[in-house]
């Protein structure tokens, strides 16, 4: 599962940082289908990690993000974690929901066992 | 796993990943595209991720003649340099829109009377004010009467040209985070948003109409009284024109006493008053808004300069500081052109608006404060169909309306939110104002030229040249204009467009629009205007007062209530005071805390005290706010715990005299009075305007009135911040300077700033409980050597992202009173290397490259 899931953070990370508000559910269907079973948990756990890591590499980089977030929030009488907070949830939504659904239709698509007829 | 399990489960995952990327990519009902907003690499996060200007960038625009280098300082200013005034303008575009795209399509949506397709529904009654006033038809029409071969129409391309360059540029993540908040895509900005802006420049600029004021007035104490309250000339004149005293002159106050209303004004006055919810229209202007909020908005420019022989470099010296509400980012953005042989001019210039408003040359600095003429009237029109009306009739016939204009709202999505028909006479704009339809005529709708004026202006070689080519081109909103140069001249005048009325009329009755004798019948020549050039007294000095005293002949420019007199006592009291004025000098008169208006009033409180309290009033809270009243030195600094108490009961003392004018069944007086007329009443202490006609059984005196506010502003103090002697009033902490962002966004907003100032001081930046944030918003102050040398701020920063630390870094210079030097470099070689923040270079591209 360990390494389901570091795949599932290192296709995340590309695709957020390359897909904007298309780059979770993205990654989503493509864990769903490479992923031969967990796509759904492997990309839940995954795609925070992967917003909050190009987060935390901008502030790495020196960006205020904290400071930003609680300006952001006060625009709207929100706490100052709330922006932080959605912001690495809703890629959990996204990327979770959309590998959940394409496993389940994988699982579903996939022909019955059939039994071996036990010897008369 | 069963089959109906596993059917199940993914069904459940299919809504959540689908549900929550359609929430995310779409928004659902007032939610936003949250997940858009908040994407790690292309939403909000951006505006604290570039922050500041690349080092070195370059950029392309179609049409550019040549290269422009621009060389941004530390102050982040632009020094833009061309080979031709149009690059320089489409360079201008270009660096304006990547500070402050946002603003520039706020600003000009804002004049244009189309803030709903930005914003929503919630601007819907600001956009119909603006096309009810004919704001757009008048921008429109004013651009379709351009020449297009005029060197404004080509500079107006060519501004229009950078802006979209720069607009171009951007891809979605770039984009300003307000766009991003209002999930919307910048617009195209079209040479015509330019004339949009102007005009509500205009609306901004312009005054209250004083004919409803004075009709509520009649309505109330009689036409006698109404127009002792509103006609007259200001009590106390110190002029912009300046006359040959060393002294304020103090005419004779005559002021009739409240008399019985006036029944043909109330029965006009009820035909007036439109039905249900109270909304702006030409007429009322200020719709719902209370009268206290339009006071404490009242305009508070200034401007002065000083002879060389009165200064102490020697050379003229000039101050501007121009008032406007205080905004984030600043409605002021700073620039410098220099395209050799041609053009040079720094200053700040209005985001949207080709050229320079406030600067420099090298040859000479300008400033300009409001004029507040009274260049607005309204008749009433008679219709053919009050219903749905096509003509109106004119010296006996029935004419059509000049135009009718559909007007329809809409929102972003292009949902329609309502539509207005507006009519025009040969006035102007008529609207419904009650069971009436009124026509308007106004000097900002018939303006020409203005925005030719700054482009022509600042190429002039001296003060006097300046101020003529202003006098050439602009008409409106009417500006006092000040100016000086390096050959030691100092000049004023009051340049804009005065009607003449018919009849030697004034401007405060509603006319008979049956007949064109109610006309206009000219404006003012130039030679009339008020104006001065070196006088002896070695200084000029404007501060929104009556510009002329009324010793000189001229015919109606406006009333008291429009001027105010408190900032120009007080400039004149500190140029009188100094032999020589330094520019240093002349930057801490920016920010002086002292002020004629509390010099002059708190001794009739004290007064009033110490009467009350001899004929016996026990009143503690009397005898506390006397003392704590007493021992305040007048001066609006932050730490002075007395200017609070003097404001509410000056406030109070107010609300208790002009109790006259509360229509019945009403807390708060419909009209006003000036705070010169008040003043004047101060001394008058048996007049039967201190008679608070709700106690029917006494008359009561002024002393009574003026210690029954001090004692109940303590009161209500004490009631809401504590008792002063363990939570002390605190000026600065009560009373902050409030900069606030363009979309009010509190997170966005700094609204607690202490500051030196308060009404009637050179600096009443400070906030109210009624929500005003107008103040200081551009300090100059300039000494015309060989080379100039300019220092000055405004509150705010140069960037419009409330990420950078670019766009809030000025802020605390300004609270200080303090200012920069500005740097004006003649060559990109000029400006030291260690000065330089970044460069751009913008190169020609050719059409589709972009």
């Amino acid at each position: 599962m360990l390494l389901k899931i570091l795949l599932s953070v290192l296709v995340n990370i590309v695709a957020q940082k390359f897909g904007g508000v298309w780059g979770a559910p993205i990654a989503g269907l493509l864990l769903g289908a490479l992923l031969p079973g967990g796509a759904g948990t492997a990309a839940t756990v995954a795609a925070p990690v992967a917003a909050g890591g190009l987060l935390g590499a901008a502030a790495l980089n020196g960006a205020p993000l904290t400071e930003f977030a609680a300006r952001l929030a006060g625009n709207f009488g929100l706490p100052a974690w709330a922006p932080m907070v959605a912001a690495v949830t809703l890629p959990a939504l996204q990327a979770g929901g959309a590998a959940g659904a394409v496993g389940a239709l994988k699982g579903l698509l996939k022909p019955p066992a059939v039994g071996v007829p036990a010897p008369k | 796993m069963s089959r109906t399990r596993q059917l199940v489960t993914g069904a459940l995952a299919l809504v959540t990943g689908a549900g929550s990327t359609w929430v995310a990519s779409q928004g659902v009902g007032a939610l936003p595209p949250v997940g858009k907003l908040l994407d790690p690499t292309s939403g909000v996060w951006t505006a604290v991720t570039a922050v500041d200007l690349p080092v070195d960038a370059n950029a392309s625009i179609v049409g550019l003649a040549g290269p422009v280098e621009i060389r941004y300082d530390q102050r982040s200013v632009p020094h833009i340099f061309a080979t031709t005034s149009l690059d320089a303008f489409r360079a201008l575009g270009f660096v304006v829109a990547r500070d402050r795209l946002f603003q520039i399509e706020l600003q000009t949506r804002a004049g244009e009377g189309t803030l709903t397709e930005l914003v929503g529904p919630l601007a819907l009654s600001a956009d119909q004010q603006t096309r009810r006033l004919g704001m757009p038809r008048a921008a429109e029409r004013r651009f379709a009467a351009l020449d297009t071969a005029s060197d404004t129409y080509r500079a107006l391309v060519a501004y229009a040209d950078g802006v979209n360059a720069y607009r171009a540029s951007l891809g979605a993540a770039d984009r300003p985070i307000e766009y991003k908040l209002l999930n919307a895509t910048p617009r195209e900005y079209k040479p015509v948003h330019a004339f949009h802006l102007f005009n509500r420049m205009g609306f901004t600029l312009a005054h209250d109409p004083l004919e409803l004021d004075y009709l509520r007035a009649k309505a109330l104490v009689g036409d006698a009284a109404a127009k002792g309250l509103l006609e007259l000339d200001s009590p106390v004149q110190e002029p912009i024109q300046p006359m040959p005293r060393a002294e304020p002159r103090t005419l004779p106050f005559v002021q009739a006493p409240p008399g019985a209303p006036d029944t043909l004004a109330v029965r006009l006055l009820a035909s007036l008053t439109p039905r249900g919810r109270s909304t702006a229209s030409p007429l009322h202007w200020a719709g719902a808004e209370s009268l206290e909020l339009r006071e404490q908005r009242a305009f508070a420019s200034n401007n002065w300069a000083v002879a060389p022989g009165k200064s102490t470099t020697g050379h003229a010296l000039l101050a501007g500081d121009p008032h406007l509400e205080l905004t984030l980012p600043s409605i002021w953005y700073e620039v410098h052109l220099v395209v050799p042989g041609e053009l040079e001019v720094g200053g700040v210039t209005i985001p949207g608006l080709p050229g320079v408003t406030i600067g420099y040359t090298p040859r000479f600095a300008w400033s300009f404060t409001n004029t507040g003429a009274d260049v607005m009237d309204f008749w009433r029109e008679t219709v053919d169909n009050d219903a749905a009306p096509t003509k109106y009739e004119l010296d006996g016939a029935l004419v059509p309306f000049e135009d009718i204009r559909v007007e329809t709202y809409r929102s972003a999505t292009g949902v329609v939110l309502g539509v207005d028909t507006i009519r025009f006479t040969h006035r102007g704009p008529v609207s419904r104002e009650g069971s009436q339809w009124l026509s308007m005529r106004w000097t900002v709708l018939e303006a020409t030229s203005e925005i030719t004026s700054f482009l022509q202006a600042v190429r002039a070689p001296s003060a006097r040249a300046f101020l003529d080519s202003m006098a050439r081109y602009y008409k409106a909103p009417a500006q006092n204009m000040i100016a000086a140069d390096t050959f030691g001249t100092i000049a004023i005048r009051s340049t804009g467009r005065y009607p003449i009325r018919a009849d030697s009329g004034r401007g405060l009755e509603i006319l008979d629009g049956r007949t064109r004798r109610a006309d206009w019948i000219g404006d003012w020549p130039v030679t009339w205007y008020p104006q001065a050039e070196n006088p002896a007294q070695g200084f000029l000095a404007s501060a929104n007062q009556a510009p002329i005293d009324p010793a000189v002949p001229r015919p109606y420019l406006g009333v008291d209530r429009h001027y105010e007199i408190w900032r120009a006592l007080q400039i004149n009291r500190l140029l009188r005071a100094k032999e020589k004025v330094s520019p240093d000098d002349m930057r801490a008169f920016h920010t002086d805390p002292s002020s004629v208006r509390a010099d002059r009033l708190v001794p009739y409180f004290l007064a009033a005290a110490q009467s009350r309290v001899a004929a016996g009033d026990t009143s503690a809270s009397l005898a506390r706010a006397a003392a704590l009243l007493g021992q305040w030195d007048r001066r609006y600094t932050r730490e002075n715990t007395g200017a609070r108490l003097f404001e509410t009961a000056f406030s109070r003392s107010r609300a208790l005299t002009l109790d006259e004018l509360i229509p019945a069944g009403k807390s708060e007086r419909s009209t006003t009075s000036s705070e010169a007329w008040q003043l004047a009443l101060l001394a008058d202490s048996a007049n039967a305007w201190w008679d608070d006609k709700r106690t029917t059984d006494r008359r009561e005196s002024r002393d009574e009135i003026l210690a029954k506010a001090l004692a109940g502003a303590y009161d209500t103090l004490r009631v809401q911040f504590g008792a002063p002697d363990s939570v002390p009033w605190t000026w600065g902490t009560l009373s902050p300077a409030r900069v606030l962002h363009l979309l009010r966004l509190p997170g966005f907003s700094v609204d607690t700033l202490a500051i030196n100032g308060g009404r009637g001081t050179l600096n009443p930046s400070a906030g109210s409980s009624y929500g005003s944030n107008f103040g200081a918003s551009w300090r100059m102050v300039v000494e015309l050597s060989a080379p100039l040398r300019v220092r000055a701020v405004y509150p705010g920063g140069q960037s419009g992202n409330p990420g950078s630390p670019r766009y809030t870094d000025r802020l605390a210079m300004w609270a200080d009173g303090q200012l920069d030097s500005v740097r004006t470099p003649r060559s990109p070689q000029e400006l030291a290397p260690s000065d330089v923040r970044a460069t751009l270079r913008l190169t020609p591209a050719t059409a589709g490259a972009r």
